[in-house]
């Protein structure tokens, strides 16, 4: 069985349009799975790395560190 | 002899037609086909095309694959329709043939929505409202559908961008034009491809209530509180909710300042305080009755 070595996300960010100008824009994204076509709404980075470490722990890729968390 | 007038279909799955016909080609033709559609009128670099393409290739099998794919595309092609679609193919570089003529469903609908956007959406003239319904009937799907690699990505968020544009600005015109079911129709388009969208929640709610149906503004307004919770754990922006204040109480126009929007969402509140006391006292009243 061959292992997957890439794992592909799409994110889509978005700055929800203000109707009042002073006010700070809200940042929402997408992020789309690409192996599994699952799709999950998110309000900050935080919730983007709890996506990105659940499927890498699906993969039994663990354990593991980010190049720069060393 | 008359020529051939081919039309390439990228909106949705690629598909190359003669008139109404669509030519049959194996998926990688028209997935090339497409690629080669798409991108610059001088072509693209074979080495790019050939990286692009096979990604999973070392460099001289990806090469060779783009040849075989090409010399594919160029006979398929031709033996359905007598085209030689694939261009004088140089050492460096391989596009399209230019001399063919071929109509592309993606360029045909931004020069048919661009003019448009230029007006605003509630003034919008019968022609332009027009041509933004028959650019919004070409998409049959995601520009190259079922294609997710990098050389389509950024091309389909633009088109994908004028596409929920359109759809917006036809939304708001039918608003103010008093036709509650062509709102609908076009709401309901825009927030399948963004159901998060609170712009278009709240142009949706403004145009029902310019065509006099409260409870659309209500069912609309519930739409959106209930997918943002569902699917962002989060409220409302406050401009939804005093948007939604202000049409109940047959008011119109979003609250141009931090003051305003405070003023409303308060007005809002007592509201809700004067309605709890009256259901207090309803209960007391059952209550004494029992």
């Amino acid at each position: 069985m061959v292992r997957t070595w890439k794992h592909r996300f799409l994110l889509d960010v978005w700055a929800e349009p203000r109707d009042v100008a002073s006010l700070p824009v809200i940042v929402r994204a997408r992020v789309r799975d690409l192996a599994s076509e699952e799709e999950t709404y998110v309000g900050s980075f935080a919730e983007i790395q709890r996506i990105i470490d659940a499927r890498l722990d699906a993969e039994g890729l663990t354990p593991r560190t980010w190049e720069r968390d060393q | 002899m008359v020529a051939t007038q081919l039309t390439l279909r990228l909106m949705g799955a690629p598909t190359l037609l003669t008139g109404d016909a669509p030519v049959a080609l194996s998926p990688g033709a028209s997935l090339l086909c497409a690629y080669l559609a798409l991108g610059p009128k001088e072509g693209r670099s074979r080495d790019v095309a050939a990286a692009q393409l096979f990604t999973d290739c070392p460099t001289t099998s990806a090469r060779r694959r783009l040849n075989t794919a090409l010399w594919r595309l160029r006979n398929e092609v031709r033996e359905r329709t007598g085209v030689d679609i694939v261009g004088a193919v140089g050492a460096q570089r391989v596009s399209l043939n230019s001399a063919v003529d071929m109509a592309l469903d993606a360029r045909v609908f931004e020069e048919l929505v661009t003019p448009a956007f230029a007006s605003k959406a509630t003034e919008l003239t019968k022609e332009q409202a027009g041509s933004l319904e028959a650019a919004v009937r070409m998409r049959h799907g995601q520009l190259v559908e079922a294609c997710d690699e990098e050389w389509v990505l950024a091309e389909r968020a633009r088109i994908e961008d004028l596409y929920l544009t359109a759809l917006d600005c036809l939304l708001q015109y039918y608003g103010a034009h008093g036709e509650p079911g062509a709102v609908a129709k076009y709401g309901d388009m825009a927030l399948a491809l963004e159901p998060l969208r609170e712009d278009i929640h709240r142009h949706l709610m403004t145009a029902y209530a310019a065509a006099n149906r409260d409870d659309l503004v209500e069912r609309q307004f519930e739409r959106c509180r209930a997918v943002l919770l569902e699917e962002l754990g989060a409220d409302p922006l406050p401009e939804t909710v005093a948007l939604y204040s202000r049409l109940r109480r047959g008011e119109s126009g979003p609250n141009p300042s931090v003051g305003a929007l405070t003023q409303e969402l308060e007005r809002a509140r007592r509201e809700i305080a004067r309605l709890s006391e009256i259901v207090e006292r309803a209960l007391e009243h059952v209550a004494r009755m029992s």
